[in-house]
């Protein structure tokens, strides 16, 4: 799993698994950083703790969620959250 | 102190009270009264007319009290021992004003038949004809009834006393 | 319609219209780009508890209206709609006419041309919706199953997306709502515990033991609750006490739950509405046979304990009782001060101790008393967004308007009086003080332009801003103006702060001038008189070409004043303490009514003449050097009498035409003292002497 930033276009790019391994890292990073746009276009597979972190940061650290993966769009649906993520403008 | 209108036997008639003003009898519907206290620790306040002997303190509340002899257009009140204050509730339409009227001391509550009352005279009473409801023959005198409305009409006071403002202050 | 009908009535249009301006500052934040699925939900649900407690009043145009604008929001809330800013317009202006025909129901009917936009309305709402509003009821044949997921699910090494997919597998899932009305805030939030809720339609053909298969190894952690199609009404009722807080009001239950739909609710509150207000939903419902008699009594219970708690924090008072309240509060404190004067007199400790604690917690009582009439200015600067809305759209300028100091609190009496004034200037500011983008590009500032409303306290008052980064003000063009209208011959020794003052001159804009953005009805003079009527002061900062800032600065509470006590013959005055500088002795003057105030002339008036008092006048005054908007004059009285903090009651009606006057207060003697308006004071005396002046000067 990896953050990194993206200057040119203020938002950060989130890759590899998002899921019960990593939720206590990415929380801590993404917090700390609250109303940024995080890129979902780069993860790999997301678990129910990873789908749990990504509606927190998203009601209470106002992160907008955009560019959903395949794996993310796949959970998003399967929970009727779809709305929660924007596709790349 | 609140008795209503009762119509007994068909008959309207209202309680009044009445008081003495230099001498001579006058009325005013009892419903409106709430209380009657001493004369005493009228704060006086300048540049109003001369009727507005001041406000006093009602329990925390500031009431105006005003002088009836002086609005009538008479000397004032000369302040002598049976003097009082008769508290009276106002229905405006900015809503329920208290005010104290200045009397040389309360005589009676009587029961006045509304046919009782004879229109006021054409002159001749030297009060505002507007100021008098009616007249009502007491034994062997008559008791002037005033329309207690127009004489403390909160909206005349005021413009009265807007008068003297601007000529004082001119 | 009985007296207590009426009351209930006017509880229900000011619950309303705090409703409608939650709804109103959600769709502002959502037009402001903010995407919260939280802002949807305020939205809805004012609307929904609208159209709940109009069906209460039988004010059927607000439900049927209310109800068009809540299956829209239901679209939007579910996802089928996507929200943009035509549809935040539409929503506005929805908004707008549940709030004109809310307040039409203090009159009789509403008014045809009222219904006829509301029709206008709902047509607009249904194209939207792309036809008949739809029914979003579940269907019938489907298992419903609710899961709560146990807060060890994750660490446990289990998923309940797994537990999802395979339910897929099973048959079709018809809906799933993920619920995160468990996630805590992120504070508190632990990533790898599960807070996770699902409510979950799924049409198969297994039976309930392959369903509840799913479930074996989350079991003994979890909730979940199972119920199969054509479900018994006291299965569906269990169901209801196992949901989660937040989905409170019945019918909004049985919705989410599927026992109805919203059609067959509307229909129920359409009976309710026809029939009496006396009869319950619940009860309608059961007769029609919509719901179980179960299911209704479990919501009941779930809505009166939600209601018991949001209950618990606020207690709606009559403004009336709280002003009682502080005026007995007042007179307490003034009968304590007597107290305390006659056991000071006295030899007994033990008493002067005891007085002295129940004095300190009368102080505390009137500090505590007044308090409840102060509330924060917040809710009267976010109606301002509305107005930079609809003005800035209106006139082709883009503006934003940044607000702070909501928080600030301040009495009342003051928050209800200045919505008025300032919904002027910020009008005012946004129709001339700003300028279009184009000449806001031209002078090569931001194309936005930028309207900052704050409040926030200073040195015992409170202090209002308003700053725009507009044009300015132009001394030249307010001067010409004033001259224009003959306010002033010229303005040549005149300082910019006199010059901006006239601004606020009576017949300073005129109603040729004004347009009719910033018309209305009310002019600065009134702007300026508002405000001094709540005992304040309006100043003006002006930043040439890059802006200006109206200060309003005001009392904290209009209940107690800081006075300073002095005598002139018999009566007592008050000089309000903010306004007196210094006191002094009244040595040797002329005949001329100033003196040197170190090598400084002070003129100053003798109250006593000024209110005709004929006691005779004592050897040796004093005078009191009050100063007010960078005017010092001095009073003199007979004997200066020291502080005092007392309440101000006003002097009623009668006596209105004295200005000079701004109220009176109870002394500890029981007399009456009179509270002096200072400003006022000051500026008949030398508007008399100016016009005496004048005349000298023509005479001679």
């Amino acid at each position: 799993m990896s953050i990194l930033e993206d200057d040119e276009h203020h938002r950060l790019h989130l890759s590899g698994p998002l899921t019960i391994y990593e939720v206590d890292e990415v929380k801590e990073r993404l917090l700390a950083q609250p109303g940024v746009t995080l890129d979902l276009s780069g993860v790999t597979e997301c678990d129910g703790s990873g789908l749990q972190l990504l509606m927190l940061i998203h009601r209470d650290a106002g992160t907008r969620l955009t560019a959903p993966s395949d794996a993310v769009t796949d959970i998003l649906h399967l929970c009727g959250l779809s709305h929660l993520a924007e596709e790349p403008s | 102190m609140t008795r209503e209108t009762s119509t007994e036997s068909g008959q309207e008639k209202a309680q009044y009270l009445i008081f003495n003003l230099r001498g001579e009898p006058f009325a005013i519907p009892l419903l409106g009264v709430k209380e009657i206290i001493e004369y005493g620790s009228v704060t006086p306040i300048p540049g109003m007319p001369e009727f507005i002997r001041g406000v006093i303190n009602l329990r925390g509340r500031v009431v105006p009290v005003i002088d009836l002899a002086a609005r009538f257009g008479e000397p004032p009140t000369v302040i002598g021992e049976r003097t009082c204050v008769v508290i009276v509730e106002l229905h405006e339409e900015t809503g329920v004003q208290d005010m104290g009227i200045v009397v040389d001391g309360v005589n009676a509550v009587s029961d006045i038949p509304a046919s009782d009352l004879e229109p006021p005279p054409k002159f001749g009473a030297k009060i505002r004809v507007d100021f008098i409801q009616g007249m009502w023959k007491s034994q062997d005198r008559f008791v002037i009834v005033l329309d207690q409305a127009r004489v403390l009409s909160v909206q005349e006071i005021n413009q009265l006393a807007a008068l003297v403002e601007d000529t004082q202050m001119a | 319609m009985t007296l207590d009908l009426t009351a209930a009535l006017q509880t229900y249009t000011v619950e309303s219209q705090e409703l409608l301006e939650e709804m109103e500052r959600a769709l502002l934040a959502l037009e402001a780009g903010r995407e919260d699925p939280d802002l949807i939900d305020a939205i809805f649900r004012s609307a929904h508890t609208i159209k709940g407690s109009s069906g209460m009043f039988g004010l059927d145009a607000v439900v049927a209206f209310a109800h068009e604008v809540e299956t829209l929001l239901e679209a939007v809330r579910s996802g089928q709609q996507p929200i943009d800013a035509t549809l935040v317009t539409l929503l506005l202006r929805c908004h707008d006419h549940i709030a004109a025909l809310v307040h039409s129901t203090l009159d009789e009917d509403a008014p045809a041309d009222l219904l006829a936009q509301g029709d206008a309305l709902t047509a607009q709402l249904h194209a939207w919706l792309g036809g008949a509003p739809g029914d979003n009821r579940t269907s019938d044949d489907a298992w419903h199953i609710s899961l709560r997921c146990g807060q060890e699910l994750f660490r446990d090494g289990m998923d309940p997306l797994s537990i999802l997919r395979y339910l897929g597998t099973l048959g079709e899932l018809i809906s799933v709502t993920t619920l995160d009305d468990a996630l805590p805030h992120a504070e508190r939030m632990d990533p790898t515990s599960c807070y996770l809720g699902f409510e979950i339609d799924l049409k198969t053909e297994a039976d309930k033991q392959e369903i509840d298969s799913a479930f074996e190894f989350i079991r003994e952690s979890s909730q979940v609750h199972l119920i199969p199609p054509g479900s018994k009404p006291a299965q569906w009722a269990e169901l209801i006490q196992a949901l989660p807080e937040g989905h409170d009001k019945l019918g909004e239950i049985l919705v989410s739950t599927g026992v109805l739909t919203r059609h067959e609710l509307a229909a129920a509150m359409g009976i309710q509405v026809i029939d009496s207000p006396a009869k319950p939903l619940g009860d309608i419902l059961v007769e029609q046979g919509l719901a179980p008699r179960e299911a209704v009594n479990a919501a009941l219970g779930r809505q009166m304990h939600a209601g018991r708690t949001a209950g618990e924090r606020y207690v709606r008072v009559e403004a009336d009782k709280l002003d009682r309240l502080v005026d007995l509060v007042g007179e307490l404190v003034i009968s304590s001060t007597v107290t305390t004067l006659r056991a000071s007199h006295s030899n007994d400790r033990a008493l002067q101790e005891a007085v002295a604690t129940s004095s300190r917690f009368i102080e505390e009582v009137r500090d505590a008393a007044l308090g409840l009439r102060m509330v924060p200015i917040g809710g009267t600067f976010s109606r301002f967004q509305r107005v930079v809305h609809d003005l800035s759209q209106e006139l082709g300028k883009h503006i934003e308007l940044v607000i702070s100091g909501g928080e600030t609190e301040l009495d009342k009496t003051v928050v209800d009086r200045i919505g008025d004034p300032l919904t002027h200037l910020v009008r005012n500011a946004i129709d001339h003080a700003i300028e279009s983008p184009e000449e806001r590009q031209a002078a090569g500032k931001n194309p936005l332009g930028r309207l900052q409303l704050n409040a926030h306290h200073e040195n015992g008052s409170i202090l209002i801003e308003l700053s725009d980064d507009g044009r300015g003000l132009d001394r030249q063009r307010i001067a010409n103006k004033a001259i224009e209208r003959g306010l002033i011959d010229s303005a040549d020794g005149l300082s910019d702060q006199d010059v901006f003052q006239l601004i606020f001159a009576p017949g300073f804009s005129t109603a040729e001038q004004v347009s009719n953005l910033s018309g209305r009805g009310v002019g600065m003079d009134v702007v300026k008189r508002t405000i001094e009527d709540l005992r304040g002061t309006v100043e003006l900062e002006n930043r040439p070409g890059q802006g200006a800032t109206v200060r309003l600065r005001m009392p904290l509470t209009l209940a107690i004043i800081d006075g300073f006590l002095v005598s002139v013959g018999d009566a007592r005055y008050v000089v309000p303490l903010d306004t007196v500088e210094e006191c002094m002795e009244l040595g040797e003057v002329g005949r001329r009514d100033y003196l040197d105030l170190r090598g400084e002339v002070l003129p100053f008036l003798r109250l006593r003449d000024l209110l005709r008092d004929t006691t005779e006048t004592p050897a040796r005054q004093s005078v009191v050097v009050v100063s007010y908007a960078g005017k010092k004059a001095g009073l003199v009285v007979d004997r200066l009498l020291g502080e005092l903090q007392t309440v101000i009651k006003p002097l009623g009606e009668v006596f209105s035409a004295l200005k000079w006057i701004s109220g009176c207060t109870v002394l500890d003697v029981g007399q009456v003292g009179l509270i002096l308006d200072v400003p006022v004071l000051v500026d008949q005396a030398e508007r008399r002497e100016a016009t005496s002046g004048h005349l000298t000067a023509a005479l001679r």
